[in-house]
């Protein structure tokens, strides 16, 4: 049995899945909204298939401790450590690669419900893989797309060496990358599998300046999420003093295979490229004289992708407030870390650095907008208080 | 000052950064993050309130405006002219782009309004400073001038619907019931006209003074007071016309025919009567009814009041009733025809505190019995 365990229930209609598609398979597929059916309902059996939003167990709702929360996840993966035919799925909105351990895995919601149907298909014939779940009716994608990597490994071409005056950083995937052995040339950087983008960002790019970046399509456990795409265009909407540099994105696969992807209109935008996988295309992308990009420029490169309200939001209105106060505080001049209300891991996520690149937010305001404010804060506070004309020290008058 | 904000989300930030950018020190913010909630704070009097349109989530699958949890605790709120915060001013704080919901808000009594910037429709960046500085503006104007002046009234009609609501010379007969009731919708209709928006269309062209027309209403309530306050019970009730005697409810005479011809009861600095013999002309002007609200007034004032209360009340409707003569917005000053323009410039705010004026001198009069 396929147990599909989600709370938020309303986004199902919007990927597709109404109640009266969920009836259609109701003998093979149950659906789980809360935590007193997850009680209910005795899921922990060798032979079922859980589906559960990565956050259920962590959802506000429910009337027990975080300490029996974090206990409750831990049994079903301990569970699923010791029940080899046990398929556990996590799904969330805020997973953007699919990744598999076992019998325990990792996708974004969006594909979950794109595959769903064909995985129940599939369930329904005794064909239980996981990989129907990531990939659709083509679940040898990977393989496919691994063979092409190896391919493109061992006919990399030459590179001849020449020590330039430009600095350039070259990330490789930990496993199946391109060999360049010129440490004069490039400064090397390791993405290790399940490294977070952001750190990478942080790790590498905050010091050294670098004129050229390149970057391989494919990151992480998943070939097919060219990962390559979002990290292209978190770099150009992260403020580091790379933000401009320029970025190829070194591919084994040719456009065909990439237009589908959310982070596609990256290849859009002034000074980042798909350059071959090949050792002379990276001495190629080096002599490129390209005009470099200002600040100035990047919000209209940034306009030119359109990147959806991410799926982990609760809704649209919530992005819409997070937004509202960001401008707000921006245009009153006050900075946003004084709003200890505000949930600031939010400017950590794409989304919100796509938004402030994309308006140029990086830049102060005028400076003339920046005084008036500065004088009505001020003037606000002076003026509407009361005046004190004099203190009494009542401590000081004797007691009748 | 009290703030009240209306926002599911107001403990995600904006009620931070609302006390941040108006940083009044005696200015408390209190917030409500359910219907449920503010349905419970309104009933509290606040100096201004910052209110969403949508704060349960089943709002977000209503279509039509009625139905918005922001909407019903407006029509809450402005349900009732005596209703603790019906004149507090509301600016709607929402993330709908949507001019018609804008719209349906303003109709019910929302002053101002501001958009909470989308994603999906940014502004530029100038524009998303103007709306910032039109925000601020806004806000400092409703919490510090109009929400200020607007209580004043507020408070003062309520004083005078209390008292004649419990006044038993307005709630004995049917006809008493309907001139109280003529003055409750009076008193309405000044206020609406007194803080009615105006356009600078309708101000530098058209020459609109909605503070001369609240004086003019409000004045007018002055001739339903006389009458509350007149025993019509020796009057020709069939057509309303009066007949030779006027007298007060307390029994004090305002027109008397006596054998010597006719004793009037109207003096403008001391309580004096006056006998007209019937070869006068005033005889002939006050037994055919030809009494104008003035000397209806000070007579009024003079039957029920002595000494100082009488001389601060006299002076009282003096100087309103001098204000109204020199006004003359609708009623028509033969000097003034030849000599003023219609439209002074200065007038609109002696307009504004002869408002109150008015009122006060109505709660007086009310309060005399």
């Amino acid at each position: 049995m396929i147990y599909l365990i989600d709370d938020k229930t309303t986004r199902q209609n919007d990927y597709g899945w109404s109640k009266d598609k969920f009836n259609q398979y109701e003998n093979d597929i149950c659906l789980i909204s809360n935590y007193e059916e997850y009680q209910r309902l005795n899921i922990l059996s060798d032979n079922s298939i859980i589906l559960i939003h990565d956050s259920f167990f962590a959802n506000a709702k429910f009337s027990i401790s975080s300490v029996k929360r974090d206990e409750m996840r831990k049994e079903i993966i301990q569970f699923a450590n010791d029940n080899r035919n046990f398929q556990i799925v996590f799904f969330s909105g805020g997973i953007d690669a699919r990744k598999k351990n076992a019998n325990i895995a990792y996708m974004p919601v969006s594909v979950l419900y794109q595959n769903l149907e064909i995985f129940i298909g599939k369930v329904k014939n005794s064909d239980i893989n996981i990989d129907y779940l990531f990939f659709g009716n083509d679940p040898e994608v990977e393989k496919n797309l691994s063979e092409k990597l190896i391919a493109a490994n061992n006919n990399t071409g030459t590179f001849e060496g020449m020590i330039n005056p430009k600095k350039n950083c070259l990330f490789r995937p930990e496993e199946r990358f391109i060999q360049i052995y010129d440490d004069k040339n490039f400064e090397t950087k390791t993405i290790y599998k399940n490294s977070d983008l952001s750190q990478i960002i942080e790790v590498n790019l905050l010091k050294e300046k670098y004129d050229n970046i390149f970057i391989p399509i494919s990151i992480g456990s998943s070939l097919s999420d060219f990962l390559g795409l979002k990290f292209a265009t978190l770099i150009r909407c992260t403020r580091t003093i790379n933000q401009c540099s320029n970025i190829f994105i070194y591919s084994y696969v040719g456009y065909e295979y990439l237009y589908n992807n959310k982070y596609f209109n990256i290849l859009k935008t002034k000074n980042v490229q798909l350059i071959k996988h090949k050792l002379d295309a990276f001495k190629i992308a080096i002599d490129a004289k390209l005009e470099t990009l200002t600040l100035l420029e990047l919000p209209y490169e940034m306009e030119k992708l359109k990147l959806d309200v991410p799926d982990n939001y609760e809704d649209n209105h919530s992005i819409a407030n997070e937004w509202g106060i960001y401008q707000l505080a921006y245009n009153a001049n006050i900075d946003i870390k004084e709003i200890t209300d505000f949930d600031s891991e939010k400017l950590n996520s794409l989304y919100f650095k796509w938004l402030i690149a994309k308006n140029g937010l990086y830049e102060d305001l005028p400076q003339k907008d920046k005084e008036e404010n500065e004088v009505f804060r001020a003037s606000s506070y002076e003026i509407k208080q009361p005046k004190v004309l004099k203190t009494i020290d009542l401590t000081k008058i004797p007691k009748r | 000052m009290k703030v009240l904000l209306i926002d599911d989300k107001a403990k995600k930030g904006w009620e931070q950064l609302l006390k941040l950018i108006f940083p009044f020190q005696n200015m408390v913010i209190e917030s409500a993050t359910t219907y449920v909630d503010a349905i419970d704070l309104i009933q509290n009097e606040y100096d201004i309130i910052l209110l969403d349109i949508r704060l349960e989530a089943n709002d977000y699958k209503k279509i039509n405006i009625e139905d918005f949890s922001g909407y019903k605790i407006l029509k809450k709120i402005k349900r009732n002219f005596s209703i603790v915060n019906f004149s507090t001013p509301i600016i709607l704080l929402t993330a709908s782009n949507k001019i018609w919901n804008i719209d349906a808000f303003k109709e019910y009594g929302v002053d101002s309004y501001f958009i909470k910037e989308h994603p999906d429709y940014i502004f530029d960046k100038k524009a998303s400073n103007y709306s910032y500085e039109i925000f601020r503006d806004n806000f400092e104007n409703l919490l510090f001038d109009i929400g200020p002046r607007r209580k004043d009234v507020w408070r003062l009609s309520n004083e005078i619907i209390n008292k004649i609501n419990k006044h038993y010379y307005f709630n004995g007969s049917k006809k008493d019931k309907n001139i109280k009731n003529r003055i409750i919708d009076k008193l309405k209709l000044g206020y609406a006209y007194l803080f009615k928006g105006q356009t600078k269309l309708e101000k530098d062209l058209l020459k609109t003074n909605n503070e001369s027309l609240a004086f003019i209403i409000y004045f007018s309530i002055l001739e339903e007071i006389v009458k509350g306050f007149s025993d019509i019970s020796t009057w020709n009730t069939a057509t309303y016309e009066r007949n030779i005697n006027w007298k007060f409810k307390n029994k004090e005479y305002f027109i008397e025919k006596n054998k010597d011809g006719i004793t009037v009861n109207i003096t403008f600095d001391k309580k004096k009567a006056i006998n007209y013999s019937d070869d006068t002309n005033e005889y002939s002007k006050y037994s055919e009814g030809l009494i104008n609200l003035s000397e209806q007034m000070y007579s009024l004032i003079a039957a029920y009041s002595d000494g100082d209360n009488y001389t601060k009340l006299s002076n009282s409707f003096q100087e309103i009733n001098k204000f109204r003569n020199e006004t003359d917005y609708i009623h028509s000053n033969v000097k003034n025809i030849f000599t003023k323009e219609l439209i002074h410039k200065d007038t609109t705010e002696d307009a504004y505190n002869n408002c109150c004026k008015v009122l006060e001198l109505i709660n007086d009069i009310l309060s005399l019995i």
